[in-house]
């Protein structure tokens, strides 16, 4: 179906979906949370080669920051509109100060479940890609502070966009089988020039995150999937594959942006590890060229994140984790420098009520940005955060 | 296309059900001592596929708002809503409005719901067992302290009371202001006190202050369940599961075929287990009963 008729036809039941509820026929019931984050030390070094700091009117510097944020605040509407279908938004408010920086609608979607095995979702959907993308981008959802860095500043979380998924479930000797298909609007060029898909400028201009919109340059559709096995052996264990694919410009094939995940979660006797591996490949995008002198280029890298609730504290459990990352983006035919980011992060979580989490971490990045012909530009950060997040 | 297929088609949609019975939703914490023993007698009484959804939610689901909201949506949608055991009886009558209830086992309970006429149900204690436990005791008086809408159960307990011969001192509790007061009065003249589960009374500073003034009096404390013993209260009941169970599929029969209940609120049926906290049994030097019927909980 062309995009734009999909786009009108889920804007038509969203629609519909929201006329009925209003019409009194459904009731809604509003949930939320709020994340407050205070940066209690942060000190940046940014550095490297000369010519590549020219480039970004840079010179070698250091900096310091403390600060405190209200870092997010989402207000949950879920409504049963019959048996089996429900409707569900998520609004979030980000960058609040006096006002408010950005509001988001992280998902919109009707959601029909029509057997006990088989389930649809309609509208803007949080793309079953990975198991953190759909099981822990909240902060409630999870022990540790900050999310990782590469897959939350560049790659941007949630993955979420206008569309559909299809989910099939069913039962084997290994465990549960759950197997998604999606068909979504897709990853565009960058806003600032519709011929590229990723810049190398500083800052902001390498994530990939404002090219996730509901409307933007690229007629293609998206499709992908999530094959993965939950419930092994009875226990909470999950092991899984996912997949995306989709033209990032018009052209077809030409101009294709294909993702890539592996992951692995276990919890098991208080325990719970998480490891994600995430392979990106995009064809000819001359914006990112020059950085890694290919149009061409791949990037391979991994998260991991573990925790344990060690401690009680006056009856509170308090847990410590653990967390890595690491990422490697280079261009496919060589030439060109590799872009590299590394994340380190270590802290603790309080629970003094089932649905308050008081957090503290520290956490230390290094990156490094080629640039071909200049040399690289380099960022080393150390951070020590503070945050509670509250569900309501 | 015929008009009967169109019809059903539309029915179908709109989700218009024929049948006059209500449909009924369970909700049961997944690893409530009550699930099976309550679940299997309900599902016997409804056979129908359609006519019992069972659903079931884990603790660490309630925690999650987005998970929270649409077992929510799910239950505000409900036509008759049954709660079993106390978890899902907290999470329904603390956040459900609009929908008929029915619940199970509960033990805390707030007596504004229990006064609303749209909340029925089954205590999970016997105040006959629970009496009969603190008659083999103590004997005196035995303080009462109840809140607006626990009326009933304040009469059984008073009728029960003065007939194993204790005389009965009371005190109707509706603020927290009025705690103190009242405590201090129930303490000073009573053997052991009765408490009902509302949570002005059960939980927080209310239950804090209560279990405080009652140790250091060495009075005891009959509470609703077995989260207060654990705390410092002396005594409760937990309920003959499959009796309750028995009761309850006759009540929701009842209440889904649209008849009315002989007794919106009862407590449980006979035959229960005595639960009591051993620690401050070992340090008031009491000797209580052995065997099934009495259970110690550290």
């Amino acid at each position: 179906m062309h995009p734009r008729r999909l786009r009108l036809r889920t804007a038509a039941l969203l629609v519909a979906a929201l006329l009925k509820a209003a019409a009194g026929e459904a009731k809604i019931v509003f949930t939320g949370y709020g994340n407050f984050q205070m940066t209690a030390h942060q000190s940046t070094r940014i550095h490297g080669d000369a010519p590549a700091l020219a480039a970004f009117k840079l010179t070698e510097t250091s900096a310091k920051a403390r600060g405190f944020a209200l870092d997010s605040v989402g207000l949950f509407a879920t409504t049963n509109l019959k048996e089996n279908l429900d409707f569900l938004v998520d609004f979030t408010y980000r960058k609040i100060g006096s006002t408010t920086g950005e509001t988001r609608i992280q998902y919109a979607f009707l959601e029909h479940t029509p057997r006990p095995d088989w389930r649809y979702r309609i509208g803007k959907i949080t793309l079953p890609f990975g198991y953190y993308n759909q099981k822990r981008f909240y902060s409630f959802q999870r022990v540790e502070l900050s999310a990782p860095i590469f897959q939350s500043a560049i790659l941007g979380l949630p993955i979420s966009d206008v569309g559909a998924t299809l989910q099939k479930r069913f039962e084997s000797k290994a465990g549960r089988v759950e197997a998604d298909v999606y068909a979504v609007n897709g990853y565009g060029a960058t806003p600032a020039d519709s011929k590229k898909f990723r810049s190398a400028t500083l800052p902001g201009a390498i994530s990939l995150a404002s090219n996730l919109v509901p409307s933007n340059n690229n007629e293609n559709i998206a499709l992908g999937g999530r094959l993965g096995l939950a419930r092994i052996a009875g226990r909470d264990l999950e092991a899984g594959g996912s997949y995306y694919g989709g033209a990032w410009e018009g052209g077809g094939t030409s101009k294709l942006f294909q993702m890539a995940n592996g992951h692995v979660h276990a919890g098991v006797g208080g325990l719970d590890f998480l490891a994600e591996y995430l392979h990106l490949d995009v064809l000819a995008d001359p914006g990112f060229a020059a950085a890694v002198g290919d149009s061409h280029w791949t990037t391979d890298g991994y998260f991991m994140t573990a925790s344990y609730p060690l401690w009680q504290v006056r009856g509170m459990p308090l847990i410590p984790f653990v967390s890595s990352e690491g990422y490697v983006t280079r261009g496919v035919h060589g030439g060109g420098g590799q872009e590299r980011l590394q994340g380190y992060r270590a802290g603790l979580c309080l629970l003094p009520l089932e649905n308050i989490r008081v957090k503290l971490e520290y956490g230390y990045l290094k990156y490094v940005l080629p640039l071909v012909g200049l040399g690289d530009l380099k960022l080393d950060s150390h951070s020590a955060l503070l945050a509670m997040t509250l569900a309501f | 296309m015929p008009r009967a297929l169109m019809t059903a088609l539309l029915l179908a949609a709109a989700g218009t059900s024929s049948a006059a019975e209500r449909k009924v939703t369970v909700l049961v914490e997944a690893r409530d001592a009550l699930k099976a023993s309550v679940l299997a007698p309900l599902r016997k009484a409804f056979p129908g596929a359609d006519a019992l959804r069972v659903r079931e939610f884990e603790s660490s689901e309630t925690a999650d708002p987005i998970r929270r909201g649409r077992l929510l949506s799910v239950l505000q949608n409900s036509e008759l809503l049954v709660a079993v055991g106390d978890p899902a009886t907290e999470l329904v009558l603390g956040e459900i409005e609009d929908v008929p209830i029915y619940f199970v086992g509960g033990s805390l309970v707030s007596g504004s719901r229990l006064a609303s006429p749209s909340v029925a149900g089954i205590l999970s204690y016997d105040v006959d067992g629970l009496l009969d436990a603190v008659g083999r005791l103590w004997s005196g008086r035995l303080g009462l302290a109840f809140t607006p809408g626990y009326e009933a159960v304040a009469a059984a307990v008073r009728s029960g009371a003065k007939a194993r011969g204790f005389a009965v001192v009371e005190r109707r509790i509706a603020s927290q202001k009025e705690i103190p007061s009242a405590v201090r009065e129930l303490l000073e003249r009573s053997q052991a006190l009765w408490v009902v589960g509302d949570p002005l009374l059960a939980r927080g500073a209310g239950f804090q202050f209560l279990v405080e003034r009652s140790l250091s009096r060495r009075v005891p404390i009959v509470a609703a369940g077995p989260w207060e013993v654990r705390r410092g209260a002396f005594v409760t009941s937990e309920p003959a599961a499959d009796a309750l169970g028995a009761e309850a599929a006759g009540a929701v029969k009842s209440l889904a075929a649209g008849r009315e209940l002989p007794a919106r609120v009862r407590t449980a049926p006979p035959g229960g287990t005595v639960v009591y906290n051993g620690a401050l049994a070992e340090k008031w030097g009491l000797r209580l009963p052995g065997g099934a019927a009495w259970r110690v909980l550290h």
